[in-house]
């Protein structure tokens, strides 16, 4: 029996599904990357829990990270026009 | 059975695509062969694959930091207090994920909302 003709549904079905995996793996690598940063700056003696100081660290360290990463590309973009 | 090799070849092929290690055309190739029920089960396949990776990738940035902050005068054996310290780092080090997640989906909420208005659309939905 012949191979069947290459189905254009199927490879667009794919890449879509595969454009989305990727999308969540970079998600997913970059809230893996923060934990670990802010995880460092926040707790140096882990406890029974996550109090306050050491949860509002740990969300003000993502926040501001966020924030510096912004920070770099517009300044680094207003560089490259001058 | 016939099939089930496409479908490792496929799950295979498209956790390489991933990883940018093999082209397109190989994992087009493969589709030829498959039919949609087929597709289905190896896409869970690849999404199990992928989280299994991460899960992994997790558990040694946890072993990392916890084993800096909990053994620091490295003996004969893990000792009780290091152990304690260790369940204890693994824990907060999961709690810590779930703000940075939080943070992160607020964050990308806000974006989306700025994006809609500059649009005009009027912001939330």
């Amino acid at each position: 029996m012949e191979d069947p003709e290459p189905d254009d549904r199927q490879v667009k079905d794919l890449q879509s599904f595969m454009e989305t995996e990727q999308q969540k793996a970079v998600i997913q690598a970059a809230i893996g990357k923060l934990t670990e940063t802010c995880f460092e700056k926040c707790i140096t003696k882990p406890g029974a829990k996550l109090d306050s100081s050491e949860a509002n660290c740990i969300a003000n360290c993502a926040a501001r990270f966020l924030d510096s990463s912004v920070f770099v590309v517009s300044r680094m973009m207003a560089k490259r026009q001058q | 059975r016939d099939k089930w090799l496409h479908i490792v070849f496929f799950v295979d092929c498209v956790v390489l695509w991933h990883r940018r290690s093999t082209s397109r055309s190989w994992c087009r190739a493969l589709t030829v062969k498959m039919d949609d029920r087929d597709i289905d089960t190896a896409k869970q396949q690849v999404q199990g694959q992928m989280a299994a990776q991460y899960i992994q990738e997790v558990m040694q940035k946890v072993t990392e930091k916890c084993f800096k902050l909990c053994i620091t005068r490295p003996g004969a054996k893990l000792d009780d207090s290091e152990k304690v310290c260790l369940a204890k780092c693994m824990d907060r080090y999961l709690d810590a994920m779930q703000v940075v997640s939080q943070t992160w989906a607020a964050r990308a909420k806000q974006q989306a909302g700025l994006q809609a208005g500059a649009l005009g659309d009027g912001g939330f939905q």
